[in-house]
């Protein structure tokens, strides 16, 4: 009898893969039990059957449970990684043998007992190892805090530059009109070299610290610059002064 | 013929939850890592500025620069903050600050410190205090004194580790400082 790629010779009590072109010398109890299910194939074969040609004079003890699943082990191994999955197991009942492989529309991704060839299983986790460091380095790098204040400076060479203001306090609003006249201030550049700045007026108002970046083909350039003065309000920022201090280009 | 011992062999194939298990080993180290990144209190940063006074006009501006340094020291729950002035590339003094990192809260990336310690070094050749630092040490002086320590927050507002830049922001001063890992 044909079971998928193997052939039962019942006669001799063998089982041969024509796959492999390997010959399986049955013992009795896997013998029995092939004969069995292979006479009944395509219908449920019960446990109860099973057991009574495999292990007559064990009855229903644990012992001739474990013989049973032992011997339907051997058997799916046997019948090979082809075949195996015409022995299919049914829970409560017992077991059917089907002659021919059934329909099914399994592919490589919708079972994880799937089997994989060596080249599959070498894309696959290179593909994973790809995506895992595509998507580690989309959230690790960088990290940011939002600023308080964030503004777009339109400068006289028409090129925008991201301004953003950290204020000493979380909710800080007392520094808006420090903030703006400082901006009014730097907006005067004529050409403005950075593409951000990072500021803080301290909590005291006598500094002001810039954090000037820019992050182009040559890498990440960055300045920090602290301003002191005794009254920012009233401090007129001359336009060569943040030339000569590279603010202004 | 063969016999059940022939079968170990043929059956060894590489299976769908093998990959399954490979990626969810390696989402486990890389979720850790990351983690431990934000939850490591280890940070050695070095911050460099450069510093000018009003009036802020091309014809005031002094002859000699000057400059700030502040490097940040945070082994474990030990925190050391060194302020350092300088003019013309030479360091003139430093103020050294040293205490305890009290908790870390990795959401905001900030780290609360207590400092009791400081102490001034100057050139020897210097002989009064610059200006800047001779404020700062005033209200330390005075934070030490009277509250036995000074206690404030230190958060990390941007980092990118690819280009080694980490930018810091003190509470409640209110100071900004760009630095490298060191």
């Amino acid at each position: 009898m044909q079971i998928g790629t193997c052939w039962f010779n019942a006669q001799e009590q063998v089982l041969v893969d024509a796959a492999s072109g390997r010959s399986w010398l049955l013992s009795a109890d896997e013998f029995q039990a092939l004969s069995l299910l292979s006479a009944q194939r395509g219908k449920v074969v019960s446990r109860m059957e099973l057991l009574q040609v495999i292990s007559p004079h064990l009855k229903l003890s644990m012992r001739a449970d474990e013989l049973l699943n032992s011997t339907i082990r051997r058997l799916r191994l046997f019948l090979g990684d082809d075949a195996a999955h015409l022995l299919v197991s049914i829970a409560n009942q017992g077991y059917i043998l089907y002659a021919t492989p059934r329909k099914h529309s399994r592919t490589a991704l919708n079972s994880p007992l799937f089997k994989l060839s060596m080249p599959q299983f070498i894309v696959l986790t290179l593909l994973t190892l790809a995506a895992l460091l595509w998507v580690g380095s989309h959230i690790t790098h960088p990290t940011s805090i939002a600023p308080n204040y964030a503004k777009q400076l339109l400068t006289h060479d028409g090129h925008y530059s991201e301004i953003q203001f950290y204020t000493g306090q979380p909710s800080d609003h007392s520094m808006r009109p420090l903030v703006d006249h400082f901006l009014e201030q730097v907006s005067a550049c004529a050409v403005f070299p950075w593409q951000s700045i990072a500021a803080t007026i301290s909590t005291d108002q006598r500094f002001v610290s810039l954090v000037l970046k820019n992050n182009d083909a040559n890498g990440l350039e960055f300045e920090t610059i602290k301003m002191m003065s005794e009254n920012f309000n009233v401090d007129v920022i001359d336009e060569l002064w943040l030339i000569m201090v590279g603010i202004c280009a | 013929m063969l016999k059940l011992t022939g079968i170990k062999n043929h059956n060894r194939r590489l299976r769908l939850w093998h990959v399954i298990a490979i990626v969810l080993v390696l989402v486990g180290i890389g979720l850790g890592a990351y983690a431990m990144t934000f939850n490591s209190k280890q940070l050695n940063l070095s911050c460099r500025a450069k510093l000018y006074e009003a009036p802020f006009k091309a014809e005031s501006l002094p002859s000699y620069s000057q400059s700030l340094a502040l490097d940040v020291k945070i082994a474990a729950n030990h925190a050391k903050l060194s302020y350092r002035y300088g003019q013309n590339g030479q360091d003139l003094a430093a103020l050294i600050y040293e205490g305890k990192v009290s908790a870390l809260a990795p959401g905001t990336m900030t780290y609360k410190l207590n400092l009791d310690q400081a102490n001034l070094k100057m050139d020897l050749l210097q002989t009064e205090v610059p200006d800047l630092m001779s404020a700062e040490v005033q209200k330390s002086r005075k934070a030490l004194f009277e509250q036995g320590g000074m206690s404030f927050d230190m958060q990390i507002v941007d980092m990118d580790t690819l280009n080694n830049y980490v930018l810091i922001k003190f509470y409640p001063s209110g100071h900004l400082w760009a630095c490298q890992n060191k």
